[in-house]
């Protein structure tokens, strides 16, 4: 543990230069899921909802006197404008589109940041205030967040040379807060569970009985989306005590990728793996943030050590061709 | 003791800001949960959200309440060292260069800090998804005892999956979780059809309502861009799904909306033999009606 310890504690840190890999890779893939997300939901239907609709009844999302979210996402604006009707989100919702596919490509990327932050916001509002308590979009809020507020020289562009007089710190914190929310994120649900069910959850979870829910409901067409031919693999109780402990260990563990960059690759297979779990199980959609999360791998930390460990192998078996002879060099 | 406490005043006091507004986050937490744990013995049904893994309203308060009394203890107990912390975390953001970014990563880890321990929902952030875990829902080999209804509607079998029969274990009986959906339309055809159709996350909220008004102006919507193979941009087929996903049903052979008249839900019992994937209806009455 010791060895581990000394071996592969590299924390990551704020303003530490870097290359623009993990950063480029963090705009391409938010702005591709704003994209995906717009290109495929239909947000417009919620202009066919009156104010009566706006409720936030949830006790969750609403345990104060007053919901907070009802101000947090514009929510009020609607209380003394009117509801926003389908053809005014019909307009926002494809101009909105337009403005993630810009900024795929490069073409004013931090304004259509903002653009899309604050419609993802007002969206989420809409379905906040329709009993629902999240619909899966917060970590793609927090990453256009984090495009939002960095410097737009960092991005790349399709116009334009990219000028960086503050150097290439403003490639790396952006990244590092990212990822920071994302382990607070993933951290505050593995906290509830040992909060909410106490720290025995995956003993308790019975992750066999959602296995049964999903082949029987996977019988009738009007059920929700499970998909029985996995859930057959998942019908004994030893593993659904071996899947909960690792569901649990990577939500409360999953910050640990800031201090130890080699478990991120491990923390983001584990959610991927669990957020597909979640859709073929239980119905619930939150693999969108799968996509967000190949931006939180430290691949260049990864290459870094793909390179040395072939250098030594180089340096061992005494062969100084191809590969191995180039990691030497560039390790030397 | 008095004196004790009048030190730990003088010394909350003369702390860091930043401890200050520590402490008193975790006091308002206590407060506020002290106040819902009022609500919750007092006037609760116990239908809280989080109650469906057989917890109470009380032991959901309890739980957080417990956690800001031990953040709120460990800040008493460890004060030295907690404001040493803080004090380094305070040179941090003094430091001139990237100071402007300094105070948003500092912002962002309060509105987190803050978000959790008043379990605050800003739309935007919130404080995580709630603990859960999966009851026995009693499924398999359900409703024993209901005999064969004869005059159970025969388009009650096209809300059978035939292809996921052979999933099932063993044969058996079972019902449908969810009530099966059926569009009536003008010329007499009934066909299949789930909440996929409108979008929302929970569908409960607009179709358990009186007013059936909208309920088919948000249907007919789903249903017309279904039938041509596109809910915005990309074909059905290829589009991300909604956060509450429902079976993938093929609209495109459905008839215009214009000619619905009815939809329909119902409680289905079946019999399914997964060796042959053959399924008999047993039963099924209707839960609900709303005509046009």
């Amino acid at each position: 543990m010791k060895d581990f310890f000394l071996k592969y504690y590299r924390p990551r840190g704020f303003f530490v230069e870097s290359n623009p890999t993990q950063f480029y890779l963090l705009q391409a893939v938010t702005f591709f899921y704003l994209a995906y997300r717009l290109a495929s939901r239909d947000y417009m239907v919620y202009g066919l909802l009156d104010n009566s609709f706006i409720e936030f009844e949830r006790p969750y999302v609403n345990n104060l006197v007053y919901p907070i979210s009802y101000i947090s996402t514009l929510q009020f604006i609607f209380d003394i404008v009117g509801m926003p009707t389908v053809e005014v989100l019909t307009v926002s919702q494809h101009a909105v589109l337009f403005a993630s596919v810009l900024g795929l490509v490069g073409v004013y990327p931090r304004v259509m940041a903002r653009i899309g932050c604050i419609f993802a916001i007002v969206i989420t509002g809409f379905v906040l205030s329709t009993n629902a308590e999240t619909d899966g979009g917060t970590p793609l809020i927090a990453a256009l967040f984090v495009l939002s507020v960095t410097p737009s020289s960092s991005f790349y562009q399709l116009f334009g040379v990219s000028r960086r007089p503050s150097g290439s710190v403003h490639w790396h914190w952006p990244v590092t807060l990212f990822m920071l929310i994302m382990a607070a994120y993933y951290g505050a649900a593995g906290l509830n569970k040992v909060i909410d069910i106490g720290p025995h959850w995956p003993f308790v979870v019975r992750l066999d009985n959602l296995a049964e829910y999903c082949i029987a409901i996977g019988v009738f067409e009007s059920s929700r989306y499970t998909l029985p031919a996995v859930c057959v693999y998942g019908q004994s109780y030893t593993g659904s005590i071996f899947q909960g402990a690792i569901t649990l260990v990577a939500e409360l563990g999953f910050g640990l990728a800031l201090l130890f960059p080699i478990l991120s690759g491990v923390f983001v297979g584990i959610m991927i793996a669990f957020h597909l779990a979640v859709l073929f199980m239980a119905g619930i959609n939150f693999t969108g943030t799968s996509i967000l999360l190949l931006a939180c791998v430290e691949y260049s930390y990864y290459r870094r050590l793909l390179m040395k460990r072939g250098a030594k192998s180089a340096v061992e078996t005494g062969c100084d061709s191809s590969l191995h002879g180039r990691a030497l060099r560039r390790n030397t | 003791m008095l004196s004790r406490w009048g030190s730990y005043f003088e010394e909350y006091v003369n702390a860091s800001s930043m401890y200050r507004c520590l402490i008193c986050i975790q006091v308002l937490g206590i407060a506020n949960f002290s106040t819902l744990l009022g609500l919750a013995e007092g006037g609760s049904s116990g239908s809280f959200y989080n109650t469906s893994g057989g917890f109470l309203p009380l032991r959901f308060y309890l739980g957080y309440l417990g956690f800001n009394i031990v953040v709120l203890s460990s800040c008493l107990v460890w004060r030295t060292r907690i404001l040493s912390h803080f004090s380094a975390v305070e040179n941090w953001l003094r430091k001139r260069q990237f100071r402007r970014w300094r105070y948003v990563i500092f912002g962002v880890v309060s509105l987190i800090i803050v978000s959790y321990s008043l379990k605050l929902h800003f739309g935007f952030y919130f404080h995580g998804i709630a603990g859960w875990v999966e009851p026995s829902y009693g499924l398999y080999h359900c409703c024993e005892g209901v005999t064969k209804n004869h005059r159970a509607p025969s388009f009650l079998r096209k809300s059978i999956s035939a292809k996921n029969i052979k999933y099932v274990p063993e044969p058996m009986r079972l019902r449908s979780y969810e009530r099966a959906m059926f569009l009536h339309f003008g010329d007499g055809q009934d066909f299949p059809a789930n909440f996929d159709l409108t979008g929302f996350v929970f569908d409960d909220y607009i179709f358990d309502r009186d007013d059936t008004s909208i309920m088919f102006d948000i249907l007919c919507r789903g249903l017309e861009r279904r039938r041509s193979g596109t809910v915005v941009v990309l074909p059905d087929f290829l589009a991300y799904p909604n956060h509450s996903p429902y079976r993938k049903i093929d609209y495109r052979g459905y008839p215009s909306c214009d000619s619905l008249t009815k939809i329909s839900f119902w409680e289905v019992v079946i019999d399914v033999d997964p060796e042959s994937g053959e399924f008999e209806v047993i039963d099924g009455h209707l839960v609900r009606e709303i005509a046009r």
